[in-house]
């Protein structure tokens, strides 16, 4: 095909082995800046101590080369293809030997198992990655994000199917009682991320996705963003602070994100993630 | 709030009762790590009257799986894990006179009750500060079940490891305000 550009082998290992290994080692500016303020307006000395041995740790790792978190996570690989790309043949499995030889290297624990629901074998390098395929980098160019995340926040997960009309109060009470039920054993200050719509599966994916917005950053629509902003009020006021330890801080940020939906559903995923938002990304 | 408080291992009943819910610990000495795995194998050798391979009485059992240890250095990254998924095992092991369990985050009102009858600390750790957890470990070495890989047990020789009474042995508890 004249024109099309076709992603090698090597250049697509190459990445995504550098970028688990940046997520893994490296906290997000964005990320440790929301830590900081955190730091910073916290009112309990408890709470204010974890912050500090949470920030302590962030330098640390990125200084002696040591995972942010020795639940390295499993690895999502969020791939964004622009117009006139594609990717090589078995990329699966290129995406694979990339995140085999970050593990190696750093390196990483091995967290993945394979059967289950029995002998819960450890897989030993940390494969497969969670592959997202989606559009949208600019033309020609591909842009790849790895999201790394624990098995401690992963548990903390929920999925309501909610009636159609309970609308923005439904939805809030929903999200508050899901992060004060679970955001003790997840790590906090978590960051929540909030899918609406679609059906069940995407409406966790949204979520999900969600997580790779910078902390700060607002819904574009006024009437989400000011939800956003209710939510993490309502949550903050929780009081289950730094490391459940009691606070002022318990969510660092929340992220909503719709789609279209049937119109007997309104399905709501809640992702959420622990301070430790680990991501990396790159432009290739 | 005290200041910090250095402490050496074995935690003695008599350390053990001058420390309240909210003190923070620099601790320093030895801990055995188990996790999901290797606690319902030692649990179910205890309920099996079988012999276990490692010693629990007066030990600190530490929640944790650790990442490997780079070239050079003792050991990786080594945080504490979820404690409340101990929970199902822990009575078991408070009964075999452990000294304390170090995890993250809350437990069940039946595990607690049962660490306060047996005299048991419960220390938290903070979640996902592996890195920094990691780098005061002096040694660390497989001393059973090596087949579990991260899940192992393993012996730790820590150094000033920074830790929260979550627990004490009065009922004093630093996450009372998440039941209210």
């Amino acid at each position: 095909m004249p024109g099309w550009r076709i992603l090698e082998a090597a250049e697509l290992s190459a990445a995504v082995e550098e970028l688990v290994i940046r997520a893994s080692l490296d906290l997000p500016v964005d990320v440790e800046r929301a830590l900081e303020e955190a730091r910073g307006r916290e009112g309990s000395p408890l709470s204010r101590y974890a912050l500090d041995i949470i920030l302590e740790n962030a330098r640390l790792a990125r200084r002696e080369g040591l995972p942010i978190c020795q639940d390295t996570g499993i690895f999502h690989l969020f791939i964004d293809l622009g117009e006139g790309t594609a990717l090589p043949d078995g990329y699966r499995e290129i995406v694979d030997e990339g995140l085999r030889r970050a593990t190696r290297k750093v390196p990483l624990r091995s967290s993945v198992v394979d059967d289950p629901l029995g002998k819960r074998v450890d897989r030993g390098d940390n494969t497969p990655a969670r592959i997202h395929l989606h559009y949208g980098a600019p033309p020609g160019r591909v842009r790849l994000t790895v999201l790394a995340k624990g098995g401690g926040s992963e548990n903390a997960t929920r999925l309501f199917m909610l009636l159609p009309g309970v609308g923005k109060e439904g939805l809030r009470d929903v999200v508050v009682r899901a992060v004060r039920e679970k955001a003790a054993q997840a790590c906090p200050p978590v960051v929540v991320g909030v899918g609406v719509g679609a059906e069940a599966e995407g409406a966790l994916g949204l979520a999900l996705r969600s997580l790779l917005r910078p902390l700060g950053e607002r819904h574009p629509r006024a009437e989400l963003a000011s939800l956003e902003m209710s939510m993490l009020e309502d949550i903050n006021s929780t009081g289950i602070g730094a490391a459940g330890l009691g606070g002022d801080v318990t969510a660092l940020d929340v992220h909503l994100e719709e789609a279209p939906t049937h119109i007997a559903c309104l399905p709501v995923g809640v992702v959420i993630s622990c301070h430790a938002l680990r991501r990396s990304g790159l432009l290739l | 709030m005290r200041g910090e408080i250095r402490l050496a291992t074995p935690l003695t009943r008599e350390k053990r009762e001058g420390l309240s819910a909210g003190d923070r610990l620099l601790l320093s000495g030895r801990l055995i790590t188990a996790r999901d795995r290797a606690h319902r194998l030692l649990v179910e050798a205890l309920d099996d009257g079988r012999e276990i391979p490692v010693k629990l009485r007066e030990e600190i059992i530490y929640y944790a799986g650790p990442s490997p240890a780079p070239p050079g250095r003792p050991a990786g990254s080594v945080g504490p894990t979820t404690a409340a998924r101990m929970d199902p095992f822990t009575p078991r092991l408070a009964e075999e006179g452990i000294a304390a369990c170090v995890g993250k985050g809350p437990r069940s009102t039946e595990v607690r009750e049962a660490l306060r009858e047996k005299g048991v600390l419960y220390l938290v750790g903070v979640g996902g500060a592996g890195a920094l957890m990691g780098s005061r470990v002096r040694s660390m070495r497989v001393v059973a079940f090596p087949e579990l890989g991260t899940e192992a047990v393993y012996e730790l020789e820590v150094e000033d490891l920074p830790l929260v009474v979550a627990y004490d042995l009065r009922g004093g508890d630093v996450f009372a305000h998440l039941y209210e």
